[in-house]
C-alpha cells in the first residue's frame, strides 16, 4: 500500500512536472488564446462576423513587419502594366509599368522612352498595351523567379521584365502580326517565349479584302528566343510558324511526359468573317456555331530545327515557316475540342493536358500518351480547308468530368485536384486527376469535389506555381472580371474583385477568405511564386548603375565629379543626387541648346528614392539609389524653370531643387 | 320412381352426383376456353384501316387489349388537324386492367371446373359477355372520340364530329376506314362458345340417367364440334390476317427527288434507304410504315438545302460518330422546313437547324448515341433560326437541346429526358417555352443572355447534375416564369440576374417549387425581380444566396399576396387567406447550411430543433435574414401541371378484390361439394366402413 503511494504520487509529480514543461511559451499562448477571448468576443458581437469570417481573417492578415509568404504576379489588362500582391494578405506591393507610361516609376517620362519606342508599330509611338498573361521564367518546367515576360493584345508585342529590379527592360514588336492572345507561355527552360496569335489578318497586316479570308488571313504562333546572358530577346534568332485564321487563343508548353509539344486552342474554326449589316451573323454568333474547335498541337523543337535549316520565308524581314512547310514536315496536328474553349492546361506531371469550352459543362482530359500514339499511327483525317490532320477525338480523350456551366481555365495542386473557374456559375470547381494522381487525395479520381461560389463572372484562378510541374496548392485566386454589389460604390466604373480561396485543406472545404478591390487595372490571369524565390536588389550594385544597360555608366559622377560641359550646341550636365541636394544647383543654358542630363543617385540606402522633373518638359523620373539615368530634351524657350526633387526623401525634402535658367538666344 | 330420391345403401353412384364423361367433356372445355383467352391477349382484337390516295398502302391501326399498334403516331397527327384527342388517351383503364381482366376471367374459368354447376355457371358467365361487352366499350370510346373534336382544331371546319363505325366501312373527310375483327377477337369469340357448350354440358351431366347414359356420347359429340368449330374459327381468322406483308418493290428515293418538281410530294415506301438523302428542292418527302433512312454509321441522315421542304414520318438511325462533322440525323440548312413525326435514333445529332427561320419540328421522337453524356451530339439543336416551332419532340439520352442565337421560337409540349441540358438558350429573345417536360437531366433550363422569355407550364423534374438547376437564368431581361411545377431539382430556380435596363421587371408566379434542395437561389447582386403567388413546398431550403449576403430591391408580395410557405408557422385571424405576420427566411439554420451544406442532412432532426431554440435563446451568432415575405398564404397559390401520378391504386384494389372472390368461391364450393354431405340417405365412405366393419 504505502509502495503503490511513493509510485503513484513519484508518477503524478512526473506527469505534472512533464506538462508544465510545454513551459513558458505553451503558457503564454494559452494566456494569448484566453486574452483572445473576451475583446475577441467583443469585437465579433459589434461587428456581427461568423466564424468563418474571423477564421478568414486570421489566415490573411500580416502583421506589421511580416512578409507575406508569396507573391502574385498579375497582369492589368487594358492598363497596360503588371501588378505585384502579397498573398495571403492580398496588398498590393507595387506595380510595374510596361507598356504604359508611369509618372510615379518615371517610366515613359524620362526613363525607358527608348523601351517604349522600340515597340512603335509603323512608327508611331504607342503608349497603352493591353496585358493579359505574365510568364514568369523557368528552369526545368519551375518558376525561377529571374525574368518576368508579358505581351500586348492590342498591339502584338512582347516585355522582358528583371525581376531583380521589377523594372521593364524590353519591348519588342512583332513584325508580323497585329493580334494576339497566347502570350506569353515560355518553354520549360526558357529557351523561348511564346507568343500566340488571335484575330486572323493578312501576316505582316498586308492589306487583303475580307472576301479573301481563308487564302490570305493567317494566324500565327511566334518564338521568341530568349538571351538569358543578356536577359533580352534575341530578335535574329526568333522566328514565327503561319497557322489556319483559326483565332488561336492560349498556350501551354509541355513538359515531362510532353516535353517538346507546344498547346493551343483556337476558337473560330468556322471561318467567320462577320458583316452584320450585310445580313451575316454577328461575330460572337458565327463563332459559336460548330460544335467542336481544333486544339492546335506542335512539336516545337522540330519547328526550331526547320526553323535553323533555313526552311523559312520572310515576312517583313521576320522568318516564318509557311503553312505549306508545316504541312510536308509535319509540324501541327489538330485535335478537335469542344466550343470555343479558352483555356489549354497542362496538369503537372505533363501527361494530361485539360481543356476547357466556355459552353460545354464538361472539362475534356487528353491523354498526351494517346496524342503522341494517335500522331505515331496516324490515326486521324484531315482538315479541308488547310490540309492540317485532325487526330481522332475518341483515341485522345481520356476522360471528360462535369464540372458546372461555363469553365474556363484550370490549374492544379499538390493533392492532385484541378480547379477550374466556372464563369456562367460564378464559381469556382474543385475535381480530381485520374491516373497517377488517384492516391493523392481521398477523393474518387475524375469526378467534381466541391463548388464554391465566388462573386462575379468568374475568368482566370490562380493557384501557387499552379501551372507547372511543382504546385505547392494552399491559395487560390480567383480573378473575377465584376465586383458589382461587393464594395462601397464608385461611380460607374467599378473595380474587379479578386478573391482569395483557401484550398489547403482536401474534400469540400474550400471558403473564400478574402475580397479584394482592384481599380487600377483588370487582371486577365496571374502567377503565384512563393516570395523566397525572387532575389530582387535592396540598392544598385554599384554607383552609377544604368539599369537599362545592366552596367555602371561611364557618364556616372561621384561626388566631387560634379560640372557642366559645353560641347557646341550641346550641354551636357553631370549631377549627382544624394538627401537633400542636386548638385550642381543652378545649371544656365541658351536657348535652343540639345541638353543631355546625367544624374547619377549616390545613395547607398534602402528606400532613399528621389524624383527629379523639369516643369514644362513634361520630364519625371525615378532615381533609385546608385541609379545613373541619362535625359535629353531641347531647351527651345528662354525661361526660368524651377526643378525639384518629387519623391519624399528627407526632412529638408522641400528643399531639395535647383534651377534650370535657358538664356534667351541673342 | 323419382330417380333423384332413391336411395342406395349399396354404393352405388346416386343421382345427386353428375355424370363422369359429360363432367370431363364440360372440364375440357373449359380449360381450352382459359387457354384461348390468355392466348387472345396477345393478339389484336380489332383493326381499322384508313385508306387515302397519300397513303397507297394506307393507314392501320390495331388495337390489342392492352394497347395499339400501327400508324398510331401518323393518325394522331392527322387527327390533330381534326381536333381529335390522341388514340393513347382513349380506354386507359380498360387497358390499364386489360392484363387483370383475362387472368382472373381465366382463372374463374379453371375454378369453375371444380365448382358445383350453378357456382360454374355464375362463374363462366363473364367470359360468354365478353366479346360483345368488348365490341360495346370499343364502340362507346369511338363514338366519345368522334363527338368531341376540338373546336378551334385547324381544319375543324372541314369535318364536323362523326363516330367510326366499329365494323365495316366509314368516311372521314377524305379517308375512307375500314375497320373490322382482328385474331383476338375471334379467339375471345370462340372461347366464349366453347363456355355456352361448357356450361350446356355441365348441367346435361345432372340429368336422367337414361337420358344421360345416352347423353354421354352425345355430349360428347356437342363437344366435340365445339371444339371443331371454334378452331376452325381460329385457323380461318389467323390466315385470315397473314396479309400480304411481302417485300415493297424497290423504290430509287433519290432519284425521285431529282426528279420531282418544285413542290412535290413523294411518297417513299417501306423499305431501307441509304443515306445521305439530300433533299436540295423543295418537296415533300413523306415516309409510308416501315420506311428507314439508314446511314450505317458514317455522315448525316438527311439534309436539306432547300426552303420549304419537309420529311415526315421517316425512321433516321445510325449517323456517323464524328463531332467535329457533326454527324445529324436531319440537318437543316434552309428555311420553312417541316420536320414531322419521325423517329431519330443512335445519331449523334438527332436535328440541326442551322439558318432554317420559320420551321417546324414537330412530334418527332429522338434518342441519342448510348455514349458517355459529354460525347453525345445535342438532340435539337437550332442556331440563328428565326420563327420556329418545336412542338410535341420526345428527345431521350442525348447531350443538350440547344437554341442559340434564334428569335421568337416556340418551344411547346417537348419531353426531354436524361440528357444533359434540357434546353439551353443563348441570345435568343421573344421565346416561349410551354407545357414542356424535363426531366432527370443535368440542367433543366438554363436562359442566358436573352430578352423576353414566358416559360409557362412545364413540368421540371429531377434534374439533378452538379449544378443541377431547375431553371437557370443568367442575365436574362423581361422573364416571366408562371404556372410551373419544378420539382425534386437540386435548385428549382437560380436567379444570375442583374437587371439590364431599369425598367426591366422580371415575374415569377404561380409556381410549384417543390421538394428541391434549395427552392430558389439567387446571386446576392439581384433585384427588380417580383416572385410571387408561388407555393414553396417542402425544398430543404426554401431560399438560399449564394455565397452570403442580403437581397435588395426585389418584391415578394403582390397586391397584397405573397407566396405559400410550407414552413410558415403563422396563423390567420382575420381571415384573409392571408398570413397575419410575415414570413421571415432566415433562422440560425439555414445560415449554418449556406456554410455548410453538407449539414442538410440534419434536417427535420431533434439536433435542428435545438440549434433553432439554441439561436433564439442564446443570440451569439444572429442569422442573417435571407429574405422577408410580408403577406405569406395561408394555402398554395400555384396552378401549376401536376407531375403525373405513376400509379393508380384504384388497380390494386381491383385486384385484390378479384382474389378474394375467387378464393371465397373455390372455398364455398369446395365446401359444398367435397365436404361431408347431410342428403338424407346417403352415407358416407366412412359409414360404410365403419357399418362395414360393425357387422
Amino acid at each position: 500500500m504505502r509502495t503503490l503511494l511513493i509510485i503513484g504520487t513519484t508518477f503524478a509529480l512526473a506527469g505534472a512536472w512533464l506538462s508544465g514543461c510545454g513551459g513558458a511559451d505553451e503558457t503564454r499562448r494559452t494566456a494569448n488564446a484566453a486574452a483572445l477571448g473576451s475583446s475577441a468576443a467583443r469585437i465579433v458581437e459589434a461587428r456581427n462576423l461568423t466564424p468563418e469570417n474571423v477564421e478568414a481573417a486570421l489566415k490573411t492578415y500580416m502583421p506589421s513587419g511580416q512578409h507575406d509568404e508569396f507573391v502574385m504576379f498579375a497582369s492589368s489588362g487594358h492598363a497596360g502594366q503588371i501588378i505585384v500582391i502579397g498573398i495571403p494578405s492580398m496588398r498590393i506591393l507595387r506595380t510595374i509599368a510596361v507598356y504604359t507610361p508611369e509618372s510615379w516609376q518615371g517610366w515613359g517620362f524620362g526613363m525607358g522612352n527608348d523601351v517604349i519606342a522600340a515597340g512603335a508599330v509603323d512608327g508611331k509611338t504607342m503608349t497603352w498595351g493591353d496585358t493579359h498573361h505574365p510568364a514568369i521564367s523557368r528552369r526545368n518546367a519551375e518558376y525561377d523567379g529571374e525574368w518576368l515576360f508579358i505581351a500586348d493584345k492590342a498591339h502584338a508585342r512582347m516585355a522582358v521584365i528583371d525581376l531583380r529590379t521589377f523594372q521593364t527592360k524590353q519591348i519588342v514588336k512583332n513584325p508580323i502580326a497585329l493580334s494576339d492572345h497566347g502570350g506569353a507561355f515560355v518553354t520549360p527552360d526558357t529557351e523561348y517565349i511564346i507568343q500566340g496569335g488571335q484575330y486572323g489578318h493578312p501576316l505582316g497586316w498586308e492589306y487583303a479584302p475580307i472576301e479573301q479570308y481563308e487564302e490570305m488571313y493567317r494566324g500565327h504562333v511566334t518564338f521568341w528566343k530568349f538571351d538569358r546572358e543578356r536577359g533580352r530577346i534575341d530578335i535574329d534568332k526568333s522566328f514565327a510558324l503561319e497557322l489556319p485564321p483559326y483565332w488561336q487563343d492560349l498556350v501551354q508548353v509541355g513538359w515531362g511526359p510532353s516535353d517538346g509539344w507546344l498547346f493551343m486552342n483556337s476558337i473560330n474554326t468556322e471561318l467567320h468573317t462577320g458583316g452584320v449589316l450585310e445580313g451575316e451573323p454577328p461575330f460572337e454568333t458565327g463563332v459559336s456555331q460548330s460544335d467542336m474547335d481544333f486544339m492546335h498541337i506542335i512539336p516545337w523543337r522540330k519547328a526550331v530545327e526547320t526553323f535553323e535549316a533555313g526552311k523559312f520565308d520572310r515576312i517583313k524581314g521576320f522568318p516564318v515557316i509557311s503553312l505549306d512547310t508545316i504541312r510536308s514536315e509535319e509540324l501541327l496536328y489538330f485535335a478537335p475540342e469542344p466550343k470555343s474553349p479558352h483555356g489549354v492546361d497542362l496538369a503537372p506531371g505533363g501527361e494530361f493536358i485539360v481543356v476547357a469550352g466556355k459552353l460545354d459543362p464538361h472539362v475534356t482530359i487528353y491523354s498526351i500518351e494517346k496524342l503522341k500514339q494517335a500522331i505515331n499511327e496516324r490515326n486521324y483525317t484531315i482538315d479541308e480547308n488547310y490540309g492540317i490532320p485532325i487526330l481522332d477525338f475518341d483515341s485522345v480523350v481520356e476522360a471528360q468530368v462535369e464540372v458546372g456551366l461555363g469553365p474556363l481555365h484550370t490549374q492544379f495542386d499538390d493533392k492532385g485536384y484541378a480547379y477550374t473557374s466556372l464563369f456562367l456559375d460564378s464559381a469556382v470547381a474543385r475535381w480530381t486527376l485520374g491516373g497517377p494522381y488517384a492516391d493523392k487525395n481521398p477523393d474518387q479520381p475524375w469526378s467534381l469535389v466541391t463548388t464554391t461560389p465566388v462573386h462575379y463572372n468568374i475568368g482566370h484562378l490562380a493557384t501557387v506555381a499552379g501551372d507547372t510541374a511543382k504546385p505547392e496548392g494552399r491559395y487560390l485566386v480567383a480573378l473575377n472580371k465584376w465586383s458589382v454589389d461587393r464594395f462601397t460604390p464608385v461611380g460607374p466604373l467599378l473595380p474587379q474583385n479578386l478573391q482569395l480561396l483557401d484550398i489547403s485543406q482536401p474534400g469540400t472545404d474550400m471558403p473564400v477568405l478574402y475580397d479584394m478591390p482592384m481599380g487600377i487595372g483588370e487582371p486577365h490571369y496571374a502567377q503565384i511564386i512563393r516570395a523566397d524565390k525572387l532575389k530582387p536588389w535592396r540598392v544598385y550594385p554599384e554607383i552609377g548603375w544604368e539599369a537599362l544597360k545592366g552596367a555602371v555608366s561611364p557618364n556616372a559622377t561621384t561626388r566631387g565629379q560634379e560640372r557642366i560641359e559645353r560641347d557646341g550646341d550641346t550641354v551636357h550636365v553631370y549631377t549627382t543626387v544624394v538627401r537633400s541636394t542636386f548638385r550642381p544647383d543652378r545649371v544656365i543654358v541658351r536657348e535652343g541648346d540639345r541638353v543631355v542630363w546625367h544624374l547619377t543617385s549616390i545613395e547607398r540606402t534602402m528606400d532613399a528614392i528621389h524624383g527629379f522633373t523639369i516643369p514644362g518638359f513634361n520630364i519625371m523620373t525615378s532615381i533609385e539609389p546608385g541609379e545613373y539615368q541619362r535625359l535629353e530634351f531641347i531647351a527651345d524657350k528662354a525661361g526660368v524653370y524651377p526643378f525639384y526633387c518629387t519623391e519624399f526623401c528627407s526632412a529638408l525634402h522641400l528643399e531639395m531643387m535647383g534651377y534650370f535658367i535657358i538664356e534667351p538666344a541673342s | 320412381m323419382n330417380s333423384s330420391s332413391r336411395r342406395h345403401t349399396d354404393g352405388k353412384r346416386t343421382k345427386a352426383s353428375p355424370r363422369r364423361v359429360p363432367l370431363a367433356m364440360a372440364r375440357a372445355l373449359f380449360a381450352v376456353a382459359a387457354l384461348l383467352l390468355i392466348v387472345s391477349f396477345f393478339q389484336p382484337y380489332w383493326k381499322m384501316t384508313l385508306q387515302a390516295p397519300q397513303y397507297p398502302q394506307g393507314l392501320t391501326v390495331q388495337a390489342y387489349l392492352h394497347g395499339l399498334t400501327g400508324d398510331v403516331d401518323e393518325i394522331d397527327g392527322l387527327n390533330h388537324y381534326i381536333g381529335m384527342r390522341p388514340l393513347e388517351e382513349a380506354a386507359q383503364l380498360e387497358r390499364q386492367f386489360s392484363p387483370v381482366m383475362i387472368g382472373v376471367m381465366s382463372a374463374m374459368l379453371l375454378a369453375a371446373m371444380f365448382v358445383p354447376r350453378v357456382w360454374a355457371t355464375l362463374l363462366a358467365l363473364p367470359v360468354v359477355f365478353f366479346p360483345p361487352g368488348f365490341l360495346l366499350d370499343l364502340f362507346f370510346w369511338l363514338h366519345h372520340f368522334g363527338q368531341n373534336l376540338d373546336p378551334t382544331a385547324a381544319l375543324s371546319s372541314s369535318v364536323k364530329p362523326f363516330t367510326p363505325p366499329v365494323l365495316g366501312v366509314g368516311k372521314v373527310g377524305n379517308f375512307r376506314t375500314v375497320a373490322g375483327a382482328d385474331t383476338g377477337l375471334y379467339m375471345a369469340a370462340a372461347a366464349s362458345l366453347l363456355v355456352i357448350a361448357g356450361i350446356a354440358l355441365r348441367w346435361r351431366a345432372h340429368g336422367k340417367s337414361a337420358q344421360s347414359a345416352a347423353a354421354a356420347p352425345a355430349a360428347g359429340r356437342l363437344g366435340a364440334s365445339a371444339v371443331a368449330a371454334c378452331a376452325a374459327v381460329i385457323v380461318f381468322s389467323v390466315s385470315a390476317r397473314t396479309g400480304a406483308d411481302g417485300a415493297a418493290p424497290r423504290f430509287d428515293i433519290h432519284e425521285a427527288i431529282r426528279a420531282a418538281d418544285e413542290g412535290a410530294t413523294i411518297v417513299a415506301p417501306s423499305g431501307v434507304y441509304d443515306a445521305p438523302i439530300i433533299l436540295d428542292r423543295s418537296v415533300r418527302l413523306i415516309a409510308e410504315r416501315g420506311a428507314v433512312i439508314d446511314a450505317c454509321g458514317r455522315g448525316n441522315g438527311v439534309r436539306i438545302t432547300a426552303p420549304g421542304a419537309e420529311l415526315h414520318g421517316f425512321t433516321i438511325r445510325n449517323t456517323g460518330a464524328s463531332l467535329h462533322e457533326e454527324n445529324t440525323g436531319v440537318l437543316v440548312l434552309a428555311p420553312r422546313a417541316v420536320i414531322e413525326n419521325n423517329t431519330i435514333e443512335n445519331a449523334l445529332f438527332g436535328i440541326s437547324l442551322k439558318n432554317a427561320s420559320g420551321s417546324i419540328v414537330r412530334g418527332n421522337t429522338i434518342v441519342g448515341m448510348d455514349l458517355h453524356v459529354a460525347r453525345r451530339g445535342d438532340g435539337i439543336r437550332a442556331w440563328h433560326s428565326n420563327d420556329l416551332i418545336i412542338e410535341g419532340n420526345t428527345v431521350r439520352a442525348v447531350r443538350d437541346v440547344v437554341v442559340w442565337y434564334s428569335e421568337r421560337v416556340a418551344l411547346t409540349d417537348n419531353h426531354i429526358v436524361d440528357s444533359r441540358y434540357g434546353l439551353h438558350f443563348m441570345y435568343c429573345h421573344d421565346n416561349v417555352l410551354t407545357g414542356n417536360r424535363l426531366e432527370g437531366n443535368s440542367v433543366g433550363a438554363f436562359l442566358m443572355y436573352s430578352r423576353n422569355i414566358m416559360a409557362r407550364r412545364n413540368t421540371i423534374l429531377n434534374n439533378r447534375g452538379p449544378s443541377g438547376y431547375g431553371i437557370g437564368l443568367k442575365d436574362m431581361q423581361g422573364v416571366t416564369i408562371e404556372e410551373n411545377a419544378i420539382v425534386g431539382n437540386r435548385v428549382g430556380i437560380y436567379f444570375d440576374n442583374p437587371p439590364m435596363f431599369e425598367a426591366a421587371h422580371d415575374e415569377f408566379r404561380a409556381n410549384l417549387i417543390a421538394y428541391n434542395d434549395v427552392g430558389v437561389l439567387l446571386q446576392p447582386l439581384v433585384s427588380q425581380v417580383a416572385i410571387f403567388e408561388n407555393s414553396f413546398i417542402e425544398n430543404i431550403q426554401q431560399v438560399g444566396i449564394r455565397g452570403g449576403g442580403e437581397l435588395r430591391g426585389n418584391e415578394l408580395t403582390r397586391d397584397g399576396r405573397g407566396n405559400y410557405w410550407s414552413d410558415y408557422r403563422g396563423f390567420d385571424l382575420d381571415g384573409d387567406g392571408v398570413g397575419d405576420h410575415p414570413h421571415r427566411v432566415e433562422g440560425l439554420w439555414d445560415s449554418l447550411v449556406d456554410r455548410e451544406p453538407a449539414l442538410r442532412l440534419f434536417l427535420y432532426s431533434p439536433a435542428q430543433q435545438a440549434v433553432e431554440f439554441a439561436a433564439s435563446a442564446f443570440p451569439v451568432v444572429r442569422p442573417r435574414p435571407i429574405v422577408s415575405d410580408g403577406a405569406p398564404l395561408m394555402r398554395p397559390a400555384h396552378t401549376s401541371p401536376t407531375p403525373e401520378d405513376e400509379s393508380d391504386p384504384r388497380c390494386f384494389a381491383l385486384l385484390a378484390g378479384a382474389l378474394l372472390t375467387i378464393v371465397a368461391i373455390t372455398l364455398v364450393g369446395a365446401m359444398t361439394s367435397f365436404g361431408p354431405t347431410r342428403r338424407a340417405g346417403r352415407p358416407t365412405k366412412s359409414h360404410t366402413l365403419k357399418a362395414e366393419a360393425s357387422r
